[in-house]
């Protein structure tokens, strides 16, 4: 006869460290194109002894500081399965909503910034927003009309002229350094460390993921997906009126001449980051990475002093090729449904 | 995962809003230390673009004839240059009483070639246009031609051969000039500096030969030409992008020579992030966007096109055809101006230049 024994249930084996990355890079989409990161660094650096300076890595980043806010906006719109074609549009409108706010009421320039993000965002989430969240429109054809639309009302409103600016807190928004940082990249950690919180920590985030990964079945479960896709929208709008402003602060002027193709490369970088486009998947860490990839990748090739046309073509190879990657890590093969750009989302409220 | 509270989800990021807020207050502004210097005067520019007259014969008013005029702008109401060219046709086209049609091309070649089609289906008498590809409109041309509309085009060749088959004559807006005064004033400001190009990463012949004629006349004024960097997207990014590249390769440049606005205020915001405030810059166009980074001291001067009058112009030789008010010659310049903080309240701006027109006062 045997004594009947409690045991114990051995806990479980702990991986090696190798298993271990491999788990956590199985979840993270955006590692390998964080290893990529790191190898055109490493590369760059060899090649071209100047790659790796304290100047050029300043000048990196806050080359960046545009693409980065606008992406980080379009993230949280792609993971509820959206788009916004609109941003690189509001975008040049929002350095004249800055004007306006600055110049013509003499609103402070602190509170001008604050204003005119409010701005953007209310714009997104009230034209963009209640159009596809709470109308059910296809988000493709909304942004398709509010980028022309946003576009041409700030050719009106600025008479296709730029308008130039004196403010010091712009100025130093634009090239001033704390601690031995440009205020720009301070700005940009800011962002990202907020968006992060945003998207991890709280119930908006969780029903922003939920919207992305099955509205109806997020709709089912209690989630107000109307309200959270009009808010994703709204947000997006906001950190492109934010992407403005870094605008004017560069140049010290609002200038109409858009930044139509950012929402190009903004694209690339939340791709590269691992955000889906059928929402639901990724987050804005990815997305800085994607950024950063990008940034590293055309400054290493302006360094290297390749032909412009060279430049375009072994960023476009590259862009595709590491998110083949992502694709074939997830283990999916690559597909693409034309058709649901432009199909109404399923259970609309 | 554990999950945050409303309150503390808004609360939480307005903190890091006010909290950003306050470091921005607290950190004080550096003002932009770069002033225009001060120099004397640069000798006139001599090159072969001078042998060619700077407008056509002043057209007469014929009372009785009412003429339609098309204008395409090759890029769009966002190019401030191009649209002005048009405002500069419209204007004149107004003054002698002329109908007036604008439309846009949006930098596409079939759309150049629809666009002419429809003024031509809108019966206009005569078309001013900036051709994107010379040999995309050959047929149109021909049409037009057939149905006696009179055409002008605007910088259809730019170098020593001013023939341009098909077009009843042309305006150019001095390529060479631009080059030389670009170059010229860069020695007085930068003497025997080391140079910098930002040209254009899209194949654009009249860009590729204009960095060609910076490095001629840089070679005339003793500059040192270290190196070229393309602005691969034509805007104040592609700018900045050009000139980070040009900046990390190169541990001196006294200054850049760019080849629109856009590259210069783009090569200025680089070379202020790098921290390399010494940098000279002088730009193209004259657009306000120019105008105002030339107000700031962000770039060392501007060489601006003569762009109402080149559009003035090309009215005002259309209705010299359609009028058989003696013959075009087959090109005038409009030659370019330099702009320094100096001259900026001397020199007639656009908007002046097209008041002045719509007075009823003629380019001439």
């Amino acid at each position: 006869m045997t004594a009947a024994t409690d045991v114990e249930p051995a806990p479980p084996a702990r991986k090696p460290l190798v298993g271990r990355l491999w788990s956590w890079s199985s979840g993270n989409q955006f590692v390998g194109v964080l290893a990529l990161l790191i190898c055109l660094v490493i590369a760059f650096s060899i090649v071209e002894p100047r790659f790796f300076t304290v100047a050029n890595i300043r000048v990196m980043l806050t080359g960046v500081a545009i693409l980065w806010m606008v992406s980080l906006g379009l993230t949280v719109v792609m993971l509820t399965g959206g788009f916004d074609l609109s941003l690189g549009s509001m975008l040049s409108l929002s350095g004249f909503i800055f004007i306006g706010f600055y110049l013509h009421l003499g609103i402070p320039a602190l509170l001008a910034v604050i204003l005119t993000v409010v701005a953007g965002a209310l714009i997104g989430g009230l034209v963009n927003g209640f159009l596809i969240g709470r109308v059910g429109m296809p988000f493709l054809v909304v942004t398709i009309g509010t980028l022309s639309l946003y576009q041409g009302v700030t050719y009106l409103v600025s008479n296709g002229q730029t308008t130039s600016l004196t403010s010091s807190l712009l100025d130093a928004i634009g090239f001033n350094t704390a601690l031995g940082i440009p205020i720009t990249v301070w700005i940009m950690i800011a962002t990202f460390f907020v968006s992060l919180f945003v998207l991890r920590m709280t119930y908006f985030g969780r029903d922003v993921y939920a919207t992305g990964g099955n509205p109806a079945a997020a709709r089912l479960a209690g989630v107000n997906v109307t309200r959270t896709l009009i808010a994703a929208y709204a947000i997006a709008g906001g950190m492109a009126a934010l992407a403005g402003v870094l605008q004017d602060a560069f140049i010290s002027a609002a200038s109409p001449a858009g930044s139509g193709t950012i929402i190009f490369d903004a694209t690339a970088a939340v791709l590269l980051g691992g955000t889906v486009l059928g929402g639901g998947i990724g987050g804005v860490g990815g997305t800085v990475v994607g950024v950063l990839f990008l940034g590293v990748l055309q400054n290493g090739l302006s360094l290297a002093g390749l032909a412009a046309a060279w430049q375009q073509v072994i960023s476009g190879a590259i862009v595709i090729l590491a998110v083949l990657g992502q694709q074939l890590q997830r283990g999916r093969r690559p597909t693409f449904d034309p058709g649901a750009l432009f199909r109404r989302r399923r259970g609309r409220a | 995962m554990s999950r945050i509270s409303p309150r503390v989800a808004v609360g939480v990021p307005a903190m890091c809003v006010l909290v950003a807020a306050a470091a921005l207050l607290a950190v004080s502004a550096q003002g932009a230390a770069t002033t225009a210097a001060t120099t004397a005067a640069i000798k006139p520019y001599r090159g072969f673009e001078t042998k060619y007259p700077q407008s056509f014969p002043i057209p007469k008013k014929v009372a009785g004839k009412k003429f339609t005029i098309g204008c395409q702008n090759p890029v769009g109401p966002g190019n401030e240059t191009t649209a002005t060219f048009c405002k500069g046709v419209q204007a004149e086209a107004s003054a002698l009483g002329m109908k007036y049609i604008g439309l846009d091309d949006d930098l596409s070649i079939d759309k150049q070639v629809s666009n002419f089609a429809q003024l031509l289906a809108r019966r206009a008498n005569a078309i001013a246009l900036y051709p994107l590809a010379p040999n995309a409109l050959r047929a149109s041309l021909a049409k037009a031609k057939k149905q006696g509309v009179a055409v002008i085009g605007l910088n259809v060749t730019f170098t020593k051969s001013a023939k341009a088959p098909g077009y009843n004559a042309q305006v150019w807006e001095g390529r060479d000039t631009e080059a030389y005064l670009s170059v010229a004033q860069m020695a007085q400001i930068a003497p025997h500096g080391k140079i910098a190009i930002v040209g254009i990463g899209a194949p654009v012949p009249a860009i590729k030969y204009l960095a060609q004629r910076y490095r001629f006349w840089a070679k005339q004024f003793g500059l040192q030409i270290v190196g070229e960097q393309d602005n691969p997207t034509d805007d104040i990014t592609g700018g900045r992008q050009a000139m980070s590249g040009l900046l990390g390769k190169y541990s001196t440049i006294d200054g850049v020579l760019a080849y629109n606005d856009e590259s210069a205020v783009g090569s200025y915001t680089a070379a202020r992030s790098a921290g390399r405030n010494g940098v000279k810059i002088i730009g193209i166009n004259g657009s306000s966007l120019g105008i105002s980074a030339l107000k700031a001291g962000h770039v060392a001067a501007i060489v601006q096109v003569d762009a109402v009058n080149q559009g003035a112009q090309a009215a005002g030789g259309a209705y010299d055809v359609l009028t058989k008010h003696g013959k075009l010659p087959n090109v005038v310049v409009r030659r370019p101006h330099l702009l320094t903080k100096g001259n900026l309240g001397s020199v007639a701006s656009w908007s002046n230049e097209l008041a002045r027109i719509k007075s009823g006062h003629l380019s001439h």
